[in-house]
């Protein structure tokens, strides 16, 4: 089933300025999980907010769960699809992590005794239970990115979208935000889509789509990308580390079957490679 | 120009119920001419830290040398001029900074302020423009009207313009994508070499920390907890795990490789390239047993 869909998509912020996406179409299968990658100013964050209709193409149409988004629906479609961004400061408007999460319930109208087991409910799946009574600026960059998300989950969406959501943690918060995500996809049959710069967070994905200059140039998975791509600079990236060092491998005669993703990969590899000969 | 820390400490707030201790009787001496990485995390005290080395705040106690200047709670009162146009302090986003109504005047703002004659300003100007990887053109566009990365560029030509002997770069690489990243740290290290400067990179990335400084200390709640070469540090990881801070992937790899593999590769600051070689060699020799 067909939960996210761009149709011959145009944008661009006015009339003076430059396409910021061309013709862009893709169709995303509820329970997946993407990841978009892409150069500063590729359009990224642009697919994201005409997911939820923070912004409204010029041309061409996006279909959510088989609706087209228009300013009528929007409010159904930000139930459908939500919406965490980068910087962990702006996205708290509660004075403690359960005021916070009850905001967005309250908005909807939801029943006193639903909003108490949902904030339950989403606290636990971000780990983050035991700081329900918290002030926001007693958390760390990580927490409160898990309080963002859980916030997100309370409204039972089905795609949620993570915009550059970890590029402002440190690594331990980056890290946090990683499990919560894997834990989400266990338990909850939701879409990601997740637009990121780090390519360890790319081989979690199922597909890639990588933009540049507001064009869809690549709809393929993560290993196909990694054995793709050589010219990762005009993307924005720099060569990931495991396909740099397999490359020097592959340099003394050493054959990889498949593209290494991670160091075990890559390791199990060497050390296969080392018994057969 | 060297920078002498003596026994600092930096309290916010003093007398309050708010106070609080940033930095805890910190020592360091950067020499004239070196790289220094300054690691830590968000309160760790790194930014207080660099605050002092152009006098934008001075030390509760001990004091800082910075050249002929000692800043300390005594001497408050001193005219900063020429510290602040040998120290050029790079703040995070720096184009946040950007105000005038063309690059070319931005860029001259700084030095006019320093009282550089305008002959000067114009030489300076075409120099720094080409030492941050932007053409001339540029300069009679509006700074609001460029890429960020650019725009970027045209805050550090405007604190190179100075002509400043120590550069000190907060989070420098905050907000560009990877590849931008890189390219911005190539210029600093390239900047580094050729202007002779003293560079100051304060950051939460250890990747660029290895890759590009002679010396790396970690601070953590305001205590200094580790100094010493890249290959120091590595020696020393097992305190970087309760910081929250990660080593470099390079690193990491050879963690595991060495606890998969029945022989061990040293660090010594390796190159991707020269790590391949001593894997290649490793892996051929316990073949020839």
């Amino acid at each position: 089933m067909t939960i996210i869909e761009f149709r011959d998509v145009y944008f661009r912020y006015n009339e003076e300025q430059n396409w910021v996406l061309r013709n862009i179409s893709f169709s995303v299968n509820a329970g997946d999980s993407i990841a978009i990658i892409g150069h500063n100013g590729s359009g990224k964050s642009t697919v994201a907010k005409l997911i939820n209709g923070l912004l409204v193409p010029q041309a061409g149409d996006i279909l959510i769960d088989g609706e087209r988004v228009t300013e009528q629906n929007i409010w159904e479609v930000r139930q459908k699809a939500g919406m965490v961004f980068q910087n962990p400061e702006n996205q708290f408007v509660g004075t403690t992590v359960r005021d916070d999460i009850a905001f967005g319930l309250e908005n909807r109208g939801i029943p006193r005794e639903e909003m108490i087991k949902r904030i339950e409910r989403s606290l636990n799946e971000v780990g983050m239970q035991d700081f329900a009574l918290h002030e926001a600026h007693y958390l760390s960059g990580g927490q409160k990115q898990r309080v963002a998300i859980a916030s997100v989950m309370a409204i039972q969406p089905e795609v949620l979208i993570l915009d550059e959501a970890t590029s402002m943690l440190d690594p331990v918060g980056r890290n946090e935000i990683i499990k919560t995500i894997q834990h989400l996809k266990d338990e909850r049959n939701i879409t990601f889509l997740t637009i990121t710069h780090d390519l360890s967070e790319v081989t979690l994905a199922d597909r890639t789509l990588v933009l540049k200059e507001g064009k869809l140039v690549t709809d393929t998975t993560p290993r196909e990308l990694f054995a793709q791509v050589n010219d990762w600079e005009s993307l924005g990236l720099t060569e990931p580390f495991t396909t740099k060092i397999a490359n020097e491998l592959e340099k003394y005669g050493y054959k990889f079957s498949s593209h290494p993703l991670n160091h075990e990969e890559l390791m199990n590899e060497l050390w296969t490679y080392n018994l057969k000969k | 120009m060297d920078i002498q820390f003596k026994k600092v400490s930096y309290i916010y707030q003093p007398n309050t119920p708010f106070s609080h201790q940033a930095l805890h009787e910190i020592d360091l001496t950067i020499k004239s001419g070196e790289f220094i990485a300054i690691v830590g995390h968000t309160g760790s005290g790194k930014s207080t830290l660099l605050q002092h080395l152009n006098g934008l705040i001075y030390p509760a106690t001990g004091e800082v040398r910075i050249g002929e200047y000692v800043l300390n709670d005594e001497n408050r009162k001193q005219d900063l001029k020429e510290l602040r146009q040998k120290v050029g302090l790079v703040f995070q986003y720096p184009e946040h900074q950007l105000f005038e109504e063309t690059v070319e005047k931005d860029i001259a703002f700084g030095p006019r302020n320093f009282g550089v004659p305008d002959k000067l300003i114009d030489q300076r100007i075409k120099q720094v423009i080409e030492e941050v990887g932007l053409n001339e053109e540029i300069l009679s566009k509006s700074p609001f009207e460029l890429s960020g990365g650019q725009m970027r560029r045209v805050a550090i030509a405007g604190i190179l313009a100075a002509m400043p002997e120590v550069l000190v770069l907060d989070e420098p690489t905050a907000g560009l994508d990877p590849y931008g990243q890189q390219q911005m740290m190539a210029l600093f290290y390239r900047l580094h070499k050729e202007r002779k400067l003293t560079t100051i990179l304060v950051t939460h990335k250890m990747e660029d920390a290895f890759t590009y400084a002679d010396r790396i200390v970690v601070l953590e709640k305001g205590n200094k907890i580790l100094e010493g070469t890249p290959v120091d540090i590595f020696r020393d990881r097992r305190f970087l795990h309760n910081v929250r801070l990660e080593l470099p992937e390079i690193l990491l790899f050879l963690e595991k490789f060495n606890d998969t593999f029945p022989f061990t590769i040293e660090y010594k600051g390796q190159t991707v390239e020269e790590i391949a070689v001593e894997i290649d060699q490793k892996l051929k020799e316990i073949k020839g047993q």
